[in-house]
């Protein structure tokens, strides 16, 4: 489902963050992307939601070789993958309900049909009070959880998330792995970009590592 | 959660219908802020540039119209004078000039017209002359023309003089050629006039849409992310710009209706111009409202192909 082979990157002139990354995620996979602050598992996750292109490498998307995939077929790849960023990246004009129907919207489907599906996974993530506020009027923790709700949405066959609980209390983080390991079940892979030790040794799932640029794999 | 608001339902969305579009109330849950799009000063811009095309578009429609008229009498018909003479009679004039007629191709008919008649048209410029009977008075003969005729005009003034003396044609023919050619200038140079506004605005249109997609920038990317088709954004876009373009509009053409009426006004008050303005009928104000619609599909089109190609450009 996503492939890659000796991906390297870089921003614009800069050195290459990532150097010779290959690694390959099943479909109805979970696995954790760890490695120190700056260590290049945001921009891995970049490559991956089609924001970025590697500088050399190949990179495949669901089976599409994605430098060669055409500006047209981008919005389909991307409805496949669902992202909760590490800076949440709500709309400030836009009311949490909004922001989280967004993914169902930009489809063009009537709001009636998905309108019950976003207010009760708004209730699931304990925001079904905070629907009409302002994404700047939630705290950290509900920010979070509102990313988290429209990452996960539209179902996406793949959901990458960055740091999904760097804001939140344990309590909550645990709270939160259950849902992406509950939408594992359901088949949805799942990768989860994260420094939390807690999060990672509490599920035992395989672990991606970055580290000085280079990836590498542990069970 | 401190939120004391507990019917969280979320309220039905207003209908967006065109009233709301004109009246300013932007449906609530537009994807892309409205980020000074619709701010007052570019509305002001396009109501201006609307008033402009309505002006320019209303002297087209007055001016052709004339121009129509002038036509239509110059196609149809035309005037000979037959002055008094010392040396000949005016009926032997005018029996001269109706047997050089008669021999013209492409002539219907020809009529020396009465005194009376002559007396009729008169009177408007020199008032009731009820009393100057004996002022002498040039005979006319009224010629109608076919309507394939091609008269050669010169030719025929020359014949008409050869005829006898004191006939003339009358040169108004090439008065009205004159007044036309100009009124046929004027409409070009109103042509000219209406691109230039409507370049101006698609002009002012690609740049305030460029702003605002630098402006909004986040929220153009995170649509991308979650999957938004380029159309997507740029229909969001362009509902703004609709919404410009209609309240612009409809500004400017309510600015030069009270123009024209103005106008129209003055010129019936009379000696505010020289010639007679025929002003807007009021069969022409229907067309005014094209301009609002032309002005509306400018500002939406012109902001669509300017989002498509800005994000065409991106990754
Ligand atoms: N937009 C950017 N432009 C230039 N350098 C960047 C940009 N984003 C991240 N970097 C650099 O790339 C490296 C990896 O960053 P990042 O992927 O965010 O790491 P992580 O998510 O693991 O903390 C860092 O050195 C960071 O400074
Ligand atoms: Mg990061």
């Amino acid at each position: 489902m996503v492939r890659f082979e000796n991906v390297g990157m870089r921003y614009g002139m800069g050195p290459e963050i990532l150097r010779d990354v290959s690694f390959h995620l099943e479909p109805g996979s979970l696995h954790f992307l760890t490695g120190p602050s700056g260590a290049g598992k945001t921009s891995l996750l970049k490559l991956m939601f089609l924001a970025h292109k590697p500088s050399r490498g190949l990179i495949s998307m669901f089976g599409h070789d994605v430098a060669t995939t055409s500006r047209a077929d981008l919005p389909g790849l991307r409805r496949r993958i669902g992202v909760v960023f590490q800076e949440f990246r709500l709309l400030e004009h836009l009311t949490t309900y909004e922001n989280v129907a967004l993914p169902l919207k930009v489809t063009g489907r009537n709001e009636a049909e998905y309108r019950d599906d976003v207010e009760e996974l708004l209730t699931w993530v304990g925001l079904g009070d905070r629907m009409q506020a302002r994404p700047s009027t939630l705290s950290g923790g509900e920010q979070q959880r509102a990313a988290i709700a429209r990452a996960v949405v539209g179902r996406p066959a793949l959901l990458l998330a960055d740091e999904p609980t760097g804001n939140v209390d344990p309590e909550m983080g645990q709270r939160l792995l259950r849902l992406f390991i509950e939408l594992n079940r359901l088949g949805t892979s799942v990768l989860i970009a994260t420094h939390d030790r807690a999060l990672v040794d509490a599920s035992r799932a395989p672990e991606l590592i970055i580290q000085n640029g280079e990836l590498t794999y542990r069970d | 959660m401190t939120d004391a608001d507990t019917s969280d339902k979320a309220s039905p969305r207003p209908a967006s219908n065109w009233i709301s579009l004109i009246v300013g109330r932007t449906p609530r849950s537009g994807i892309m802020p409205p980020a000074d799009v619709t701010g007052a000063t570019l509305v002001l811009v396009v109501a201006a540039m609307s008033y402009l095309a309505c002006l320019a578009f209303g002297a087209m429609v007055t001016v052709t119209r004339s121009a129509n008229d002038w036509t239509a009498q110059l196609e149809g018909s035309l005037t000979i004078q037959v002055k008094p003479h010392a040396e000949i009679a005016t009926e032997d004039q005018i029996s001269a000039a109706l047997a050089v007629l008669d021999e013209v191709e492409g002539i219907e008919r020809a009529s020396a017209l009465s005194e009376a008649d002559i007396r009729a048209l008169l009177d408007p410029w020199l008032g009731e002359t009820t009393e100057s009977e004996d002022l002498p008075l040039p005979s006319l003969i009224d010629v109608e023309l076919s309507s394939d005729a091609n008269v050669d005009m010169s030719r025929l003034a020359e014949r008409l003089a050869a005829a006898a003396p004191g006939i003339e044609l009358d040169t108004h023919r090439q008065w009205l050629g004159e007044l036309l050619s100009a009124a046929r200038s004027a409409v070009w140079l109103s042509i000219g006039i209406l691109s230039l506004i409507t370049l101006t605005t698609v002009a002012i249109v690609v740049f305030a849409t460029r702003a605002s997609l630098a402006a909004n920038h986040e929220s153009v990317e995170v649509l991308h992310l979650v999957g938004a088709p380029d159309e997507f954004v740029a229909n969001e876009v362009q509902r703004h710009f609709l919404q410009l373009g209609l309240r612009g509009g409809a500004s400017g053409l309510a600015a030069a209706v009270l123009t024209f009426l103005a106008i129209t006004w003055l010129g019936s008050e009379g000696g505010a111009f020289l010639l007679p303005v025929p002003g807007l009928m009021l069969s022409d104000y229907p067309w005014l409202l094209l301009v609002p619609a032309i002005v509306a599909l400018t500002t939406t089109l012109a902001a669509r192909m300017t989002v498509l190609r800005v994000l065409g450009r991106m990754i």
